[in-house]
């Protein structure tokens, strides 16, 4: 095979460099048209819908009318026991009824409406007022408060009753009084307030 | 047509091997440009989700039930 020259060798050379500016210069880095995920500009939408936090409360106890015993010191009213303890009461066995009707699990919890606390409401020496919850099927109140604790007072950290119900889920609320023999007479009404918040 | 010198053609070769290696790197400069914006968009993205859902979840729904009693 005939070498080739010096000159022609060259005359590549020359070609190829003419070949690498015109790319070099053709190649523009800001008109990726073919394959990105950058943004075309700094603003997106996103959206979402967020599902409203919704409970309902049901039914209402409600204990009668009554006295504690002149040789008690107190009377006991359980509205899960359904019993009566020192009293002339007549036993109730009643709930509230508490249900998730949103589309998210919530967690509930309870506080006393204002001034509502065992002292205001019931009044006299050592009263009280609490409550615990009862599921009627496992899984309906995951971390739930199974046994009786005194209810808050409006003000204070709420009691948390279930830590996590699914929608469409729900919980009795028992409530167990204590009626002091010195409490003052008289009818007493008050309201438990119920706080549900996503799980 | 005369012969150039071997000197010459060694710089035309090494103006060859520049370009070349400057067009390289534009390239792949070109496309780490591209992967950073791929992943600052996720992040904003992400941003947007966790802002909107604690702020939605703080609105608790309050619903009462009664209790009573009467001390004879």
């Amino acid at each position: 095979m005939k070498e080739i020259s010096n000159g022609a060798l060259a005359i590549l050379a020359v070609i190829a460099i003419v070949i690498s500016i015109a790319s070099l210069f053709s190649y523009r880095t800001g008109d990726i048209t073919h394959i990105t995920g950058r943004a075309a500009s700094s603003i997106g939408t996103v959206s979402a819908e967020i599902a409203e936090v919704s409970v309902t409360v049901k039914d209402n106890i409600d204990f009668g009318s009554g006295r504690v015993y002149p040789e008690s010191v107190n009377a006991t009213l359980d509205s899960y026991a359904g019993t009566v303890e020192g009293g002339t009461w007549s036993p109730v066995q009643e709930y509230i009824r508490v249900e998730n009707n949103g589309k998210s699990s919530i967690s509930v919890s309870v506080n006393a409406g204002k001034n509502s606390n065992s002292a205001a409401l019931i009044g006299g020496t050592s009263p009280r007022f609490q409550v615990k919850v009862v599921a009627e099927k496992s899984g309906s109140c995951r971390g739930l408060q199974a046994d009786y604790k005194d209810v808050p007072e409006s003000e204070d950290a709420p009691l948390i009753l279930c830590g996590i119900v699914p929608p469409g889920s729900g919980f009795n609320v028992a409530v167990k009084l204590v009626i002091p023999s010195d409490a003052s007479t008289g009818q007493r009404n008050t309201m438990l307030i119920f706080s549900a918040q996503r799980a | 047509m005369g012969d150039i010198s071997k000197r010459t053609l060694a710089m035309l070769l090494l103006i060859i091997i520049i370009l070349s290696a400057i067009a390289t790197w534009r390239i792949v400069s070109s496309e780490q440009e591209r992967s950073n914006g791929t992943a600052e968009s996720s992040k904003q993205t992400s941003y947007a989700v966790f802002n909107v859902t604690p702020e939605s979840s703080k609105e608790p729904d309050q619903k009462s039930g009664l209790v009573s009693i009467n001390i004879e």
